[in-house]
């Protein structure tokens, strides 16, 4: 009898399916190939300059099924604010399963927030919510899947559209945030990330400082909701057509061995396509 | 209801749809394919999105994705995993909560409620292979190769997932213990 359901779901639940756009699904599959073919000539291209050999993907066998991934590196655990273990992690800044995720990696003492960040403010037995609330200085750093930019000074929130801004208008978005003043770096990140990127130096006012914390500068489908406070290095990133935003934050005067960490996950960053 | 034997030694699916291009196999298999996943994961939109994206793969292999044996079977496996992948990548995020307190149904599965209750209360090892038996139609030795798995692991969770399934169905007469 629960056979004979289990059968009638199957056939009867077919009819309850609406057809997609199947248009849509061969444009997105087409680009998802052209970023693979970009990868594949960019990683020859590496090679190659190498003086190794030179790498071309002329496979004509049958494609093999999506594998369940091995997990060789820690799920970034999202804005949990408990102490991350030293290592290296996967953070995972877009819904589209066939986008980039990326790795950065963490040294000793440092925090899950939406990305990791570190600050002073700890007592015995406090939790590191209660250290934030007093500390006199913060670092952190994140990769975001932009969709959206503040327009306004204190903007609470900022929508996701679920439209991918381009690289040049997500340089163009950060450069006008009210409340900041911008300072652009066209070669800033160079070779950081292994893509093209754009180095925007956001400093804020005095109101925009005053209300950092409580306002939202960039709209995102995942790890979005940051309240980021204190100067910004906005890093516009363009890895093979999609962009993303990488932003390191300074509040106060944290000691130039923070600093120095901070460059060293800004540096151990890499974006990573699906399989 | 097939015998066992049968079952286990099932005649060959037919591959009818290797060597065509996505398209056809999108008309013949998309309503399948997303029945089975639901069936899996419990989550209409979950499932729709989930063989949407086993598509856009297969269009991202280009002309190579005509050489697959076995076009559905393809698609349902890349969708099972990226089902996997995603699972274990938003596991420690906070909105996982919200998709699984919000877990959309196919609209107008009213009447069949009951029993996408029930496969959502089953192990998904379990849920898997009563899918692909089920909804595909596949036999023991084709979901083994599908899976990666044994025979005889196949066929102790049929038969433990058909068990479960007809307890929580309130089928009791259908439990058969003595059962491989």
């Amino acid at each position: 009898m629960s056979e004979q359901r289990l059968r009638d779901l199957g056939r009867e639940a077919e009819e309850l399916v609406d057809l997609p756009d199947l248009g849509s699904l061969q444009r997105r599959g087409r680009a998802l190939r052209l970023r693979r073919q970009v990868a594949v000539v960019g990683a020859a291209a590496v090679v190659a300059t190498a003086g190794v050999f030179l790498f071309q993907d002329r496979s004509t066998d049958a494609p093999q099924p999506a594998t369940p991934r091995s997990e060789p590196y820690t799920v970034y655990p999202g804005a949990q604010m408990q102490d991350l273990e030293a290592g290296t992690y996967e953070l995972t800044p877009s819904r589209d399963g066939t986008e980039p995720t990326v790795l950065l990696t963490v040294p000793d003492g440092w925090n899950s927030w939406e990305g990791p960040n570190r600050f002073d403010g700890h007592r015995a037995g406090d939790s590191n919510e209660e250290a934030l609330a007093r500390s006199t200085w913060v670092v952190g750093v994140t990769v975001l899947d932009v969709q959206g930019v503040a327009t306004e000074r204190c903007q609470p929130t900022v929508g996701a559209t679920g439209i991918e801004m381009t690289y040049h208008q997500t340089i163009r978005a950060v450069r006008d945030i009210p409340g900041y003043e911008a300072t652009v770096d066209r070669a800033g990140g160079s070779g950081l990330f292994g893509h093209p990127s754009t180095l925007i130096r956001l400093t804020p006012d005095a109101a925009q400082q005053a209300c950092a914390r409580d306002s939202q500068l960039f709209g995102t489908d995942t790890n979005g909701g940051v309240g980021l406070r204190g100067d910004l290095d906005v890093y516009v990133v363009d890895v093979e057509g999609l962009t993303y935003v990488v932003v390191a934050n300074e509040v106060g005067s944290p000691p130039q061995a923070m600093r120095d960490e901070l460059a060293g996950i800004l540096a151990s960053v890499e974006f990573v396509q699906p399989d | 209801m097939p015998e066992w034997d049968t079952l286990v030694a099932g005649p060959e699916q037919q591959t009818a749809l290797a060597g065509v291009d996505v398209a056809q196999v999108f008309a013949a298999s998309y309503r399948k394919l997303v029945v089975q996943l639901y069936g899996i994961v419990g989550n209409a939109s979950e499932a729709e999105d989930l063989v949407q994206e086993a598509f856009v793969r297969a269009y991202a292999a280009g002309p190579r994705f005509t050489r697959v044996d076995n076009p559905e079977a393809w698609l349902r496996t890349t969708a099972v995993n990226l089902y996997r992948n995603r699972w274990r990548k938003m596991r420690n995020f906070a909105r996982i909560k919200h998709r699984l307190v919000e877990a959309p149904d196919l609209p107008g599965i009213d009447a069949n409620i009951e029993v996408v209750d029930a496969l959502r209360r089953l192990p998904e090892n379990q849920r898997v292979v009563l899918v692909l038996h089920y909804f595909a139609d596949r036999q023991v030795h084709q979901i083994a190769e599908e899976l990666g798995i044994a025979e005889g692991t196949v066929k102790s969770r049929l038969s433990r997932g058909r068990d479960a399934l007809a307890v929580l169905l309130g089928d009791v007469d259908d439990v058969e213990g003595g059962r491989p």
